[in-house]
């Protein structure tokens, strides 16, 4: 299967996964930041496209190394709304290779529903080329029942895009279910396109970088940042191990911190009376209208 | 079998990391206990003339300089005190750094570091108590001394240039990140009727500008968005820091144990500068 690889592990992979899974706590939620394909193309003295080709099967090994460990979510910062300042030629290449991968996931999807795996693309797809909503928005729907492993697929994504977005919304759609005191914090969070999914408990970013380029701001509060120097198509498993182990290391120091923000998210949600069904009414008319634009934008594939 | 093999190898391997780390903290409080009391027995005026040394070779082989530095300290640091963020006040300030933001998370009572008695309101706070300057009264150039800190021969700055007399020092407080964004949303939201608000909703790269610049109204200062980020945690964490403006500040973590001097300072700087900002392209 090309998104989720048949990686084959050695033996002291395979003791190792096992070792950390019974003795540590698996995150739930990983994201990573998939940085390097360019340089390593450089390195290798390949076209900056395989760079990026050969970045989505490392893509696939993590997923199956995720998988396998028991990580029940990953996002993934695939492509950035500030990359659409890239030259005309490496975007085009780069929506080439997603219309690629995404013709490739409809193809197995009946492996993909086997596994369980559902694929969500985050970020503004209205940006990108009309065929390609398309492909995302079937691909969206086509797995959209399965609840074993979530693949997010950050594209034509900032985070600031996506702070703006809930902001637009509640501007837009709050008008007849909520007033100026049920905006909150708390609101705003649903109002994300990661509105189903958990804070990531860790972030890993590679080839050395150590900033977040605009990736998940609103919810890496109290995740644990872990940066790599490794270039993204040179991560191995025993780099992803490293940064598992490097989680299971910190939480317990973040431990205090996140749950205090828990418990401070939950007194917040009471005062902005988030609970209250008109509020509730508002998150689910979001929920309607988005699955309504996805089907809209892949009924003449689904036809 | 294999599972009890399993089992027995992940508590070696916690148990190694364990003592590693624990010897890594080790050598870190024996480090910070000898850096800190030869500071201390070579004397004020060696440790500056030391100091402004090491800050002019900087500057002069820096490629980039950070206009605004933040300092993020963790819930459970014990290290930074106000003597050690004067001490970076006074780096920041020799180097030519303009704007330093401190996100202290720590309780009053757990070492929280209160700005007032460091620094000086500014003019234009209006009594908000998050914008400062640094030093609070600026020192008379007398013998080789500016704004308080002796500069062995430079003039003006480490490095004869011209430097700001004063750094502009911002206190970040918890509800200035998430929340203020929630509270420009609730602006927005009483006005929602009006043409601006109508005119917003028709361009999405309008309204992220009016959050941009009712943020900065509500913050009260006028202050880049900082370029790089030094953390004092044992982990590396943003612990909530304003997710609308640290999107593309460079995070480096220094462990709570460490000893933080003028060589550490500007570790942090070289590092910075190596960098580069690719800006999506």
């Amino acid at each position: 299967m090309s998104w989720v690889a048949d990686y084959e592990y050695t033996w002291a992979e395979r003791i190792s996964m096992r070792a950390l899974r019974t003795c540590g706590h698996i995150p739930k939620h990983v994201a990573f930041v998939m940085d390097g394909n360019r340089r390593f193309a450089r390195s290798q003295q390949i076209d900056k496209i395989e760079g990026h080709s050969r970045g989505f099967s490392k893509l696939a090994d993590c997923l199956r190394w995720c998988l396998d460990l028991g990580i029940n979510e990953v996002t993934t910062f695939a492509f950035s709304i500030e990359n659409f300042k890239r030259s005309s030629e490496e975007v085009e290449g780069l929506f080439n290779l997603a219309r690629d991968k995404f013709a490739k996931l409809l193809k197995e999807t009946d492996r993909l529903n086997q596994h369980g795996i559902r694929i969500r693309v985050i970020g503004n797809i209205g940006l990108l080329p009309l065929d390609l909503q398309e492909l995302v928005a079937t691909a969206m729907l086509s797995t959209e029942v399965n609840d074993k492993l979530f693949l997010n697929v950050a594209f034509s994504y900032t985070s600031r895009d996506e702070i703006t977005q809930a902001l637009e919304t509640v501007l837009q759609q709050g008008n007849s279910f909520i007033s100026g005191s049920n905006i909150s914090e708390r609101l705003l969070e649903e109002c994300m396109y990661t509105r189903h999914s958990p804070a990531p408990d860790l972030i890993f970013r590679t080839s050395g970088e150590t900033r977040l380029s605009d990736f998940m701001m609103w919810q890496l509060s109290g995740s644990v940042l872990y940066f790599s120097n490794v270039l993204w198509p040179q991560i191995t498993f025993w780099n992803f191990l490293a940064s598992i182990l490097a989680y299971q290391r910190d939480r317990y120091r973040l431990e205090k911190f996140r749950r205090a923000e828990q418990i401070q998210s939950a007194q917040l949600a009471r005062t902005s009376d988030f609970h209250s069904e008109r509020v509730q009414q508002f998150l689910q008319s979001m929920d309607e209208d988005r699955r309504k634009l996805l089907v809209r934008l892949a009924s003449s594939k689904m036809c | 079998m294999i599972e009890v093999i399993c089992l027995l190898l992940g508590k070696l391997l916690l148990l190694l990391v364990g003592a590693y780390e624990l010897l890594r903290r080790l050598h870190q409080k024996f480090h910070a206990l000898v850096c800190g009391s030869y500071d201390f027995c070579r004397g004020k005026n060696a440790r500056e003339r030391h100091e402004n040394r090491l800050l002019a070779d900087c500057k002069a082989s820096l490629t980039k300089m950070p206009q605004h530095l933040v300092l993020i300290i963790a819930p459970d640091d014990y290290y930074v005190d106000a003597g050690r963020l004067n001490a970076i006040f006074g780096y920041a300030l020799a180097i030519g750094i303009k704007h330093i933001s401190v996100f202290d998370r720590r309780e009053e009572k757990h070492g929280y570091v209160d700005l007032a008695p460091l620094c000086q309101p500014r003019d234009d706070s209006n009594g908000s108590s998050r914008s400062f300057v640094w030093p609070a009264k600026l020192a008379h150039h007398k013998n080789g001394h500016t704004n308080g800190h002796k500069k062995n021969g430079y003039a003006n700055g480490v490095n004869g240039t011209h430097l700001p007399q004063q750094l502009q020092v911002y206190r970040i407080r918890p509800a200035d990140c998430h929340a203020l964004i929630a509270d420009v949303c609730r602006d927005l939201y009483e006005i929602r009727e009006t043409p601006l608000v109508k005119g917003l909703l028709q361009k999405r790269e309008s309204l992220t500008e009016q959050i941009t610049l009712r943020l900065a109204k509500r913050l009260g200062y006028d202050a880049p968005d900082p370029d790089l980020g030094i953390i004092f945690a044992r982990q590396t964490c943003t612990y909530g820091l304003m997710p609308w403006h640290v999107r593309f500040t460079e995070f480096h973590t220094h462990p709570s144990d460490r000893y933080f001097n003028v060589e550490s300072f500007t570790k942090v700087l070289y590092r910075y500068s190596r960098c580069e900002q690719r800006w999506g392209k």
